[in-house]
């Protein structure tokens, strides 16, 4: 009897194991192969319910509410995953389908070129891999001073000293930009989440109304004030908006 | 007299031949049933216009009733002559079948009396029963009391609602009721009513009837004059403005002629008003009322309807947004068509298909959108609702459309990206779903500017200032070793020779010291070991040292005396001269390096 249960419990363990292989992530992909859109965005959910996320998680989850044509959830996901990998190829894709979708067309103020070009070498990496890279180089850089001050050949004294002012300037470079990029990865935004809402000059219901935005709009958050976000729109234009009507990329 | 008779008549006759004077009578028909009516005209026509002058005494039209006359005057022109014309028509109505004969009418004009001739008329039995004889209550024996006839004219305006909402449909209709014994003949219309307030629309300009009607248990005909479709614009009491008419009627009347009485009809010219009509419009109630109602009233449809739901991106697609129903149609807009951000909307056509009825505008009213899809994807019309009131719920009602979701399929970006917009960079395809991902915790740590980071960035600075501050500190602890070498060295020399110079008189004794001393000295001097301390290699590295070439030689001669005096039995030179040469030499170098 007692080698019956002990059977019993390995084979509960071993049950056990095999559910516990398949995470929600994985499930949650079994089910949007399947087509099952609902219940793939259920998995998803329940995968960000931990302390861990990732790009992948939140594209795939984007994706499902592509599929079940739910514009601002969508929306929202895809910009959380490149919020983690600002440079994939796949969530831009996507993100720019998914934005077509959206009803509000507001003109974009052009950034400066300059501004234009830096940012776009500072959204390469996340301001921490940023970070990292200048500690690497600073790290290069003793290298090469120590061979430098220290190799007795000529050869190598002056490769090392070529790289120490190569390593220098990646340094104060990475630095640069991982402060540029931290700025911009501080901004914030959100998405509108309700169909239709009104934006106003301030952050009262009797106020003038500034424009009328729709699900999916992302808009920068300036301020905020009791129940009110102050949003910056695309076109330059500021406005207080309700903070129920907003989700916040964060 | 005669003769004066002859004279009248001729001129008359001149006169008559002249004038020409034509008087005939015509009948629409002869063969009648008691259903039917017959019209008589009689005409008179002459090259005179005199003619106008005329008066028709009107035959007593025995079996029929009659109503009329219409009188007409007429002008012609034929071949270079005038003619002028005068006609009396009247409209006849069986009393009773049988054979009937109209006298003849008579025309007068000038004292002179024109005939017709008698018309026979047969009348059949309709099939009809016949109307009750009529109790004419307009007759009266004074015609000069025949104003009080006008009492039994009526001119009604009827509306369908007394209170309407706001836009709601309201029919209004106005109709002359007559007794069935008068006659109209004409009417002009004196005023419009001004219908401030509302919106007017006609349903029918056209008089219809007679119609059979009853006021007070009286029975009527009546005749409906307008149709008329109104929407209230203003809340409160608003008043339609009285309707007049000039009418010209025919009231029975029956002549006391001698012992005769002769139904006649008299002709009238009466005026007739509607009255005001007053309306209490109420406002739409505000309790309920959605943020998006735009005005509609009435009940209707809401349907938006693509032609397609796939379409290459480029093309166009046609969405028809529109209402259907009953109510204010033209009165309202319709709810705007919002397309997402990459498909262009064109302005919408819009058409009308629509009616008017007493319960308002009925019909379609429709606005077709032309879409096209800048890219390939997928694409959300959202759906639209629209609000109406309902008055016969009185509530508010709202109808809505189902999301419409378009698939623009990518034409071949390939061939043909030329027809689409520049700014597309060709059709995206949905990618899919990752199938690995890369966990990380999700409360991210600022690595950037944290401590760590500051402690991480320092370290190799500070590294390399310790690794500097070592190599200096190395290299200086050298500097000292050599330089204590060398002091070794140069006291060693120093002792060596001191130890030659006692030993002058042992050979060998004195020539090692020396040689040692020597030895000792160029090792400081030029930093090298025993080793090296081959002749060719002395002499090379005091000519690097730019050391005097007799210094050179000197050093080397002293080193050779050195070897033959150690190692061969050939006595030396003197041993006196080579300490001093020595002494000398090492002094001379000393100051050379």
């Amino acid at each position: 009897m007692k080698t019956f249960y002990k059977f019993f419990y390995l084979f509960m363990l071993l049950g056990f194991q095999v559910t516990a292989q398949q995470t929600p992530f994985e499930k949650g992909n079994e089910a949007y192969k399947k087509g099952n859109y609902q219940d793939a965005i259920n998995y998803y959910e329940k995968a960000l319910s931990g302390e861990k996320h990732s790009a992948q998680l939140y594209y795939n989850l984007g994706n499902a509410y592509y599929k079940t044509n739910k514009i601002a959830p969508s929306i929202y996901y895809y910009e959380k995953a490149l919020k983690l990998e600002p440079g994939d190829e796949d969530i831009k894709n996507n993100l720019a389908l998914a934005n077509q979708m959206k009803l509000d067309k507001i003109e974009k103020v052009p950034d400066s070129f300059s501004y234009k070009f830096k940012k776009s070498i500072a959204l390469i990496f996340n301001f921490n891999t940023w970070a990292i890279m200048t500690v690497i180089w600073s790290f290069i850089g003793l290298l090469a001073f120590s061979l430098f001050i220290f190799s007795k050949k000529t050869n190598v004294k002056r490769v090392g000293f070529a790289w120490m002012f190569i390593s220098l300037f990646m340094l104060l470079f990475s630095w640069y930009f991982a402060g540029i990029a931290q700025k911009i990865e501080n901004e914030k935004y959100g998405i509108i989440f309700v169909p239709e809402t009104e934006i106003l000059t301030e952050p009262n219901l009797s106020s003038e109304k500034v424009a009328q935005l729709h699900e999916g709009t992302k808009v920068k958050l300036i301020d905020e004030a009791d129940n009110w976000f102050y949003i910056k729109l695309p076109d330059g234009k500021k406005a207080w908006i309700p903070k129920e009507d907003i989700k916040i990329i964060e | 007299m005669k003769k004066f008779l002859l004279f009248i008549s001729l001129i008359l006759g001149i006169s008559s031949g002249y004038s020409q004077i034509t008087f005939k009578a015509r009948v629409s028909q002869r063969n009648i049933t008691t259903d039917d009516r017959v019209r008589i005209s009689f005409i008179a026509q002459g090259n005179s216009r005199n003619i106008y002058n005329g008066r028709l005494e009107a035959p007593s039209f025995e079996g029929f009733q009659a109503m009329g006359p219409f009188v007409s005057q007429d002008f012609l022109y034929i071949n270079g002559s005038s003619f002028y014309k005068k006609s009396y028509t009247f409209t006849l109505k069986p009393e009773k079948a049988g054979d009937f004969t109209i006298e003849p009418a008579v025309f007068v004009l000038e004292d002179k009396e024109y005939k017709t001739r008698p018309i026979r008329i047969h009348v059949a039995k309709g099939e009809k029963p016949l109307a009750p004889p009529i109790v004419s209550q307009g007759t009266k024996q004074n015609p000069a009391e025949s104003q009080n006839g006008t009492k039994d004219i009526f001119l009604v305006a009827q509306v369908t609602k007394n209170k309407p909402y706001i836009n709601e449909a309201v029919g209004l209709t106005y109709k002359l009721y007559i007794p069935k014994s008068y006659g109209v003949q004409n009417y002009r219309e004196l005023s419009q009513p001004q219908y401030k307030g509302f919106w007017a629309q006609d349903i029918d300009r056209n008089i219809s009837g007679p119609f059979q009607g009853e006021i007070n248990g009286k029975a009527y005909e009546y005749y409906i004059l307008k149709k008329k479709l109104l929407f209230p614009q203003e809340k409160g009491k608003l008043t339609i403005n009285p309707l007049t008419l000039s009418i010209d009627i025919q009231v029975p009347v029956i002549r006391q002629m001698g012992y005769f009485q002769i139904r006649d009809f008299e002709n009238k010219r009466i005026k007739l008003s509607s009255g005001p009509k007053t309306l209490y419009v109420r406002p739409l109630p505000e309790e309920g009322k959605p943020l998006d109602f735009s005005g509609a009233v009435g009940q209707f449809d809401f349907f938006v309807n693509p032609d397609r739901n796939k379409v290459p991106s480029g093309e166009a697609v046609n969405i028809e947004v529109g209402v259907k129903g009953t109510g204010n149609l033209k009165l309202f807009n319709l709810p705007e068509l919002k397309a997402p951000e990459g498909i262009e909307v064109y302005d919408p056509t819009h058409t009308e298909d629509v009616r008017p009825t007493f319960a308002g505008n009925k019909g379609t009213v429709t606005d077709k959108y032309i879409l096209i899809p800048n890219h390939s994807g997928k694409y959300i019309i959202p759906s639209m609702r629209f609000t109406y009131f309902n008055p016969q719920t009185n509530s508010y009602e709202t109808k809505t459309t189902e999301d419409i979701i378009l698939f623009a399929t990518g034409n071949n970006a390939y061939q043909s990206t030329s027809n689409l917009p520049a700014n597309t960079g060709g059709g995206k395809d949905f990618r899919y779903i990752k199938e690995k991902q890369h966990l990380i915790e999700k409360s991210h740590k600022t690595f950037f500017k944290s401590r760590i980071f500051y402690i991480l960035l320092g370290i190799p600075f500070l590294l390399a200032l310790l690794f500097y501050l070592y190599k200096k500190i190395i290299s200086n602890r050298i500097i000292d070793e050599s330089k204590i070498q060398l002091n070794k060295r140069k006291s060693l020399a120093q002792a060596y020779l001191k130890e030659a110079a006692s030993h002058t008189q042992n050979k060998d004794l004195f020539y090692s010291s020396l040689e040692k001393a020597i030895h000792n000295f160029l090792k400081a001097k030029l930093q090298i070991d025993t080793s090296e301390l081959t002749k060719e290699n002395i002499r090379k590295l005091l000519n690097e040292k730019k050391v005097d070439n007799k210094d050179i030689e000197t050093v080397i001669s002293i080193l050779n005396n050195c070897e033959m005096a150690r190692y061969t039995p050939f006595g030396a030179g003197d041993i006196r001269h080579d300490l001093s040469q020595t002494e000398k030499v090492i002094n001379s170098i000393n100051k050379q390096i």
